[in-house]
């Protein structure tokens, strides 16, 4: 079929360029509830995502635009109802000009991302069997601990490039996903705990420790009491990191310059005055497992590493090479995997006397316009007397760039999905409120 | 194939993998559409990623199986479904369980949503250009909007599902308008949305404009608001607030797959006081034109309206097939999917207050100090904690029984469920369903829904 899509792409008069994305997937579920098999899936799935581009001149303005249009064709669909979609969409394109643009030349890639997990790909039964197995072992170590539920998914995408300038790529890529919800106490007072991971191999994951520290939240829970409201410094850690630096990694998108949406500009500074360590942020697609790894992007430009913040000041924005051409500056290709330079301070030197510790929310992701950041505190502990006093509820506020005028960056280092940097972040003065 | 004409194949199917399995059914589903996005820089016409393909489940008298796929022709169905009974062959077939998911009473029913005007009648050039007017007007409306995007979208779903007794296919049609602002001053943002989601099509393309232009202006207001001193206030929930708070509360915290895990405290209340007397709470996917409605869920559960709160007593759970089987608790209809490639869990639908008899004025004229909040952003459940974070754009403050111009944002909204429930004392005369939101279960599953109610004032923490 994708000869077919290809050739009708190619002999069309109006199309500029074009790119064809097929994916075939084939993913494996289980859910279990407590340890009893309560549903097995499989799903088998091929897509086909066709992107045209439509260059226009228009000689009264002496300019040339560039309409796209994008669609998805399914598997067995006929030539003629394939002929119907890629003339809507050149329709649809023509409607939509915009300032003039074009995928990059094909360059071929030295190297290959890292995201296919090679256990995934070959044997995913018995993948799925292992894990399985291992959540019940760690159970049965954990006796006061019960496992309410568990959703395992693994997935195996084999994923084919073309494009109208020469690429022909393919890669795998693999997901694992693991949700996981613990309980502890009695009656009405029992309380969870929920681990939800994803990453793109299993080892990623880490199994045994990532399940120790969630049986070890759901203990906590049972004697964690409401913060006090007031003025604290605060250690984010764990799922509070996945989005942490949401409102940077927006905000130095030139999409958003050209949408005059950013406030920032190439040389400005990222926060008012800084007190603490200065932020270091780079986008980099080579990171063996991230999930944001890749070796080409959405416009066929060879991936490559970016920084866009080196020691609190905006080095420049990452762009693809839409908004590169919009912008008329350098092209970076799409952002990778989100990576922060780590601090000089361990963990232990930032977690002191009256510090807040806080690794769970029920959500936290930042404002991508404003940086206003909130969060609704489900796991945490707070430094008193030098012990570490469980709390959760009540909830965190701020704005991220008040936040990273006094912050502090751990030296240990950690790989979350997209993120790699420092597993804890202290930020100074941050309000929360509880009783 | 399209997904009407897959009737006798699947009905076919189902029989022949029960005369193995003690129950079979199949759901097969399309979703196609378009979205133009006008933008103040930008503009786009998308068509929507067509989902299309169809799930095969088996019960083997213990365990539900399903194989999905998106290849429909009748080989690879027939293909699936030897692929389905040779897992449960696997995992072992019993008929001597005491569990049985009940087919159902014999129906075959055809039914369709409603839609004036069809959105594929009117010409592409037609909607781009009504989009790209409406966003050049919008934008006049202040010099502190510096992108100002209007967003068309419609889509059309087809679902069909069959099981012994049961031959249901619907076809379903949502219209979207969002104008979404982006006001720019000194270096600060503020976005700020207005918009609606119904069932229905062109015909619902331009919602209340004076929507618009209210959100607008609180936008401008909150551009140099500051932050609120965190505390427990006499507040003010909006209706569109309202909607999300009993979205929160006690939507999530009812839907039954969640106490077959025993992860919600819900559970132990059934009958018992949650709420302060007056309170009345719905889901109701049969609720005529409004956007999470359907004719029947993914599990072949004919719609009906479910009361959950009735005068402050939760009196009844969401359920899907499996936790109703497996609880014995009566089937709502609740099995939903977030396409036929993801599994049906309990799931809201269209979820409200009832409305009282409060008027606003009366609501506000005795709170000596306290806000009306509103702008609902986003939210977030905890069913076996019965904890709450709701996100609102702003809170106006309230002094001496008087609304004040005094605005702050951004706002978060935590505490105790019951607490807050039960510290409701007057409950607003309109009821008002806001149809933007989709629902997360936990963080995945996408399904749509609403939810509504109407101005409710109560005690909540703010910062």
């Amino acid at each position: 079929m994708k000869k077919m899509i290809i050739s009708l792409l190619e002999a069309h008069k109006e199309i500029g360029s074009w790119n064809l994305t097929v994916n075939r997937e084939e993913r494996d579920e289980l859910y279990l509830i407590f340890d009893t098999v309560e549903q097995k899936r499989r799903i088998e799935e091929v897509l086909y995502h066709i992107e045209i581009l439509v260059h226009k001149e228009k000689e009264k303005e002496g300019k040339r635009f560039t309409g796209s249009s994008s669609f998805q064709a399914l598997p067995g669909e006929s030539e003629s109802a394939l002929q119907r979609k890629i003339d809507d969409a050149v329709t649809a394109a023509s409607l939509a000009l915009n300032p003039f643009y074009d995928y990059d030349e094909f360059v071929p890639a030295k190297e290959k991302a890292e995201i296919c997990d090679p256990l995934i790909r070959s044997d995913r039964a018995r993948a799925m069997d292992e894990m399985k197995e291992k959540i019940f072992d760690i159970m049965k170590a954990n006796p006061d601990v019960r496992l309410a539920s568990s959703e395992i998914f693994l997935t195996c995408i084999r994923q084919e490039r073309f494009n109208s300038k020469g690429l022909s790529h393919t890669s795998d890529k693999s997901e694992a996903l693991l949700e996981t919800v613990f309980l502890t106490g009695e009656g009405e007072d029992e309380v969870e705990s929920v681990l939800t991971r994803e990453e793109r191999f299993i080892k990623n994951i880490d199994l045994e420790k990532v399940m120790q520290k969630y049986i070890g939240f759901a203990r906590d829970n049972l004697t964690a009491k409401l913060p006090k409201t007031g003025k604290y410094d605060v250690i984010f850690t764990e799922e509070a990191l996945d989005n942490f630096f949401d409102f940077y990694i927006s905000q130095l998108n030139a999409s958003m310059k050209y949408n005059k949406m950013s406030v920032f500009s190439p040389g400005e500074t990222i926060a008012d005055e800084f007190s603490g360590d200065r932020l270091t942020l780079s986008f980099n697609p080579h990171i063996p497992g991230g999930y944001r790894s890749m070796d080409y992007d959405h416009y066929g430009t060879l991936a490559r590493k970016t920084e866009v913040i080196e020691n609190g000041i905006v080095k420049g924005f990452s762009a693809d090479r839409k908004y590169a051409t919009y912008l008329n500056m350098p092209c970076t290709g799409s952002p990778g995997n989100t990576e922060v330079r780590t601090g000089s301070r361990s963990f232990k030197d930032l977690e002191t006397e009256g510090t807040y510790v806080l690794s769970r929310f029920s959500t936290f992701t930042p404002n991508a316009l404003t940086g206003a950041f909130s969060g609704e505190i489900r796991n945490g502990y707070v430094v008193k007397n030098g012990k570490r006093v469980p709390v959760k509820g009540g909830s965190v506020t701020g704005m991220m760039k008040e936040a990273m005028s006094r912050v502090f960056f751990s030296s240990e280092e950690v790989l979350r999905r997209s993120y790699k940097g420092p597993e804890y972040i202290k930020v100074l003065n941050v309000d929360i409120a509880g009783e | 194939m399209e997904i009407k004409a897959l009737k006798g194949l699947l009905k076919e199917t189902v029989l022949q993998l029960e005369k193995e399995v003690p129950y079979a059914s199949a759901f097969a589903g399309s979703v196609t559409g378009r979205s133009i996005r006008v933008g103040t820089y930008e503009k786009s016409v998308q068509f929507q990623e067509p989902s299309k393909g169809v799930t095969l489940t088996a019960f083997t008298g213990s365990t539900f199986l399903e194989q999905s796929t998106n290849i429909l022709t009748e080989e690879s169905i027939r293909k699936s479904a030897a692929a389905l009974l040779d897992a449960c062959r696997k995992e072992g077939i019993t008929f001597q369980s005491d569990l049985t998911p009940d087919p159902g009473e014999k129906i075959e029913q055809d039914s369709q949503g409603p839609m004036e005007i069809d959105p594929y009648s009117i010409p592409l050039e037609e909607l781009v250009s009504r989009a790209q007017e409406k966003s050049g007007s919008l934008k006049t409306k202040s010099d502190k909007i510096v992108n100002m995007m209007v967003v068309y979208s419609h889509e059309h779903l087809n679902e069909l599902y069959v099981n012994r007794n049961k031959t249901l296919f619907q076809k379903l049609n949502r219209w979207m308008t969002i104008n979404y602002a982006t006001l720019q001053d000194a270096g600060k943002n503020m976005p700020v949305y207005s918009g609606d989601s119904k069932l229905g099509g062109y015909e619902l393309a331009e919602p209340d404009p004076a929507e618009f232009e209210r959100t607008l202006q609180d936008g401008l207001r909150l551009l140099h608001a500051s932050r609120i001193t965190p505390g427990t206030y006499d507040c003010i929930f909006s209706p569109e607030l309202s909607g999300m708070f009993a979205h929160e509360a006690f939507g999530h915290g009812t839907e039954t797959d969640m106490y077959l895990k025993e992860r919600a405290k819900g559970a132990h209340y059934l009958d018992k006081k949650v709420a302060a007397k007056a309170v009345q709470m719905f889901d109701n996917p049969a609720y005529e034109g409004i956007a999470g409605s359907f004719f029947f869920d993914h599990e072949g559960k004919l719609s009906e309206s479910t009361q959950i709160i009735k005068d402050g007593i939760l009196v009844s759970g969401l359920t899907d097939l499996n936790s109703a089987m497996r609880l014995k608790m009566k089937r709502t209809p609740n099995g939903r999917r977030e396409s036929y490639s993801h599994k049906a869990y309990a799931r809201m639908t269209n979820t409200y207050f009832q409305a009282g008899h409060d008027t606003l004025e009366e609501m506000i004229k005795d709170i000596k100090h306290g806000f009306l909040v509103d702008h609902p952003t986003n939210g977030m459940e905890d069913p076996k904690g019965w904890g709450i974070q709701l996100e609102a754009m702003y809170a106006r403050e309230i002094k001496d029984g008087k609304l004040t111009d005094n605005y702050f944002t951004p706002i978060i909204v935590t505490g105790y469920v019951p607490d807050l429930l039960n510290s409701i004392t007057m409950i607003g005369d309109t009821l008002k369903i806001s149809g933007l939101g989709m629902c997360g279960k936990g963080w995945k599953e996408w399904v749509k829904v609403t939810d509504g109610g109407p101005y409710l004032r109560l005690k909540a923490r703010l910062a």
